[in-house]
């Protein structure tokens, strides 16, 4: 890691104490980590206590019996990597031995990024991010708050929009010239974008910008997609921090409103709707039975059949060089790694560099959920920026809007040093511009 | 899923339809009693509320006074928590800018008032259950009056959509 300022390195101190014979004290380094792991708990409160039978279906839904203790998870693990206590496979340990009480008032708990990468080095199939999230289920429920950022705004605003529904004004920053229905077999599902602008106005992101984009590029190749005056937040945040009440909300209210306007297959920009759309609705509701792709897929199987054809580039500037962040939802969540490449090539006057760590590979931007946004979040974001510089390119392009968000908002974080000279783009914005639908 | 119910927009809500949305919270006559929250900063706010209560003017009752430090405090999550909660109104109160004890928390008071009316508007909720408003130390009549008119205004409004039960 760049900084080693944060790395912690716990040294157990060997005690030597003389009474007659000579006796060898060593500190038991298998001891839980108490002092770090209460933290977390209220004063004078009480134990945490689980439902076992909750953590048994844990178990067993994630092979995490599998586990061999290898550490190879803790090995990949970014949050690990920082210096912080945090170990996902310890967390397996201690619900096996039924240490309930550190295991749902551990601190790393609610640092994990869900960034799968742990997943992806396991060589014993098991799904630790799964297990994670199910604990931290078991964790709400034992009464932990979990870790907040920015006073809640961002699990607020789907709270109050289980009751909002059609009252909400979500849908006036699409302009005059793009095609939509109330009603249809296709839809676009925009996601939080429009709270997103508000909320983070400040930064000059405009987060709309690849709704937008988006929109006119399914126009370009002939799809009016529905629009939902009524549509809420896919529930992502809710699903992965064991806010279980709202996320199942959530998601009934949307999958009523998709039947409501006769909805067939739904079309996303965002990786994490479409995660969720695609495999969490699916898995947890028998009323979802609707086709999901993602929309770099749809443009590029566009490309391949001809359809839609890039204009050359009028100009003879010299070729931007630009790299590409595969997004966690995206790329090891989802499987798509090419299709947003397609686009990326396709575009003229552009140079295309490969990050170090590339698709599977791929370092999550620091954020998940928006649980955490504290001086760890702020490393791997930089470690990610770096990364991008260390490739030669003066722009990141990246598909998903929260990482957008995320890496946007430490290049323009005023507070930070180093400074990195870096644009952060979203891919579906770029790719609108090279047709001229941005203007 | 009684979604359907919950689609009327604030703006169309009548106070005939609040009265009788809200009976739980009523008083014996069945008049709405709104939930207001009045946050006041410590050093401006708050003695002005406190010279209106000496001075002895009269202010409705229907709000519950929290006392901040300084009214830059007050994040839009802690003022849409607020709303989550069910509170019909919240009003900030702070010291006139130029005044602020912290310098400039009163403008990022400000700031932050702008963006949750925002947020608020975008959620269907009417921007006028949000008031900010400079009350000085002095201005213990402006305090009263401050408040009489917000109560009359979200009692116009009627009961806040966020708060209705949801089946």
């Amino acid at each position: 890691m760049a900084d080693r300022q944060l790395l912690k390195i716990m040294v157990k101190p060997l005690q030597i104490t003389v009474n007659g014979d000579l006796e060898l004290i060593l500190e038991n380094p298998a001891e839980p980590t108490k002092s770090t792991n209460n933290a977390n708990r209220a004063e004078g409160s009480s134990p945490a206590v689980v439902d076992q039978n909750n953590i048994k279906i844990a178990f067993e839904a994630t092979s995490a019996y599998n586990c061999l203790e290898c550490g190879k998870c803790t090995g990949v693990c970014p949050v690990s990597l920082s210096g912080m206590e945090f170990s996902p496979r310890i967390l397996v340990k201690r619900a096996l031995l039924e240490f309930y009480d550190e295991l749902c008032t551990d601190e790393g708990l609610w640092e994990c990024l869900t960034c799968d990468l742990c997943r992806e080095r396991c060589r014993s199939d098991v799904n630790l991010p799964e297990f994670i999230r199910r604990i931290r289920i078991e964790s709400r429920k034992s009464g932990q708050a979990g870790s907040i950022s920015h006073n809640n705004v961002f699990s607020l605003v789907p709270k109050l929009q289980l009751k909002a529904g059609e009252s909400q004004n979500r849908l006036s920053w699409v302009t005059p010239d793009i095609k939509y229905h109330e009603k249809g077999d296709t839809l676009f599902f925009v996601g939080c974008a429009p709270y997103f602008q508000t909320i983070f106005k400040e930064l000059d992101q405009e987060n709309v910008a690849t709704p937008l984009a988006s929109l006119r590029l399914l126009n370009h190749v002939g799809i009016e997609p529905v629009l939902l005056g009524a549509e809420r937040c896919c529930g992502h945040d809710q699903f992965w921090t064991g806010d279980e009440n709202t996320f199942e909300k959530l998601m009934e209210l949307n999958i009523e409103k998709f039947k409501e306007a006769g909805v067939k297959k739904i079309i996303t920009a965002c990786p994490e709707c479409y995660f969720m759309l695609n495999e969490v609705y699916r898995k947890n509701s028998d009323k979802f039975d609707i086709e999901c792709i993602h929309l770099t897929e749809l443009l590029a199987s566009k490309l391949d059949s001809g359809e839609l054809k890039i204009p050359e580039s009028a100009d003879d500037l010299p070729e931007e060089i630009i790299s590409y962040h595969d997004p966690c939802r995206l790329g090891r969540l989802s499987n798509i790694y090419e299709p947003p490449r397609q686009l990326i090539e396709a575009l003229p006057g552009l140079e295309f560099r490969e990050l170090e760590n590339n698709r599977s590979a791929s370092a999550c931007c620091g954020v998940n959920s928006f649980i955490n946004c504290n001086m760890n979040s702020k490393l791997w974001r930089q470690s990610k920026l770096l990364e991008a510089k260390a490739s030669g390119a003066s722009a990141l392009l990246t598909s998903c809007p929260k990482c957008t968000i995320h890496l946007d908002c430490y290049i323009k974080n005023e507070s930070i040093e180093p400074k990195i000279e870096l644009k952060v783009e979203s891919l579906y914005v770029k790719f609108a511009e090279a047709l001229g639908l941005m203007e | 899923m009684s979604a359907s119910k919950t689609g009327v927009p604030d703006q169309a809500v009548t106070t005939n339809k609040g009265s009788s949305e809200s009976k739980s919270i009523s008083n014996s006559d069945g008049e709405f009693t709104p939930k207001i929250l009045a946050f006041a900063c410590n050093w401006c706010s708050y003695a002005g509320a406190d010279l209106a209560g000496v001075s002895r003017f009269q202010y409705n009752p229907s709000i519950r006074i929290i006392r901040v430090m300084c009214s830059g405090r007050l994040h839009p999550g802690l003022i849409l928590t607020a709303f989550e909660k069910g509170i019909d109104g919240v009003l900030i109160s702070g010291c006139h800018p130029g005044d602020c004890h912290y310098i400039d928390g009163n403008l990022k008071a400000e700031k932050s008032t702008d963006l949750t009316r925002e947020l608020l508007a975008t959620l269907g909720l009417n921007e006028k259950r949000l008031k900010l408003q400079w009350i000085s130390a002095a201005e213990g009549q402006k305090f009263a009056d401050t408040i009489n008119e917000f109560v009359e205004d979200i009692k116009a409004l009627g009961r806040s959509p966020a708060a209705e039960n949801h089946g």
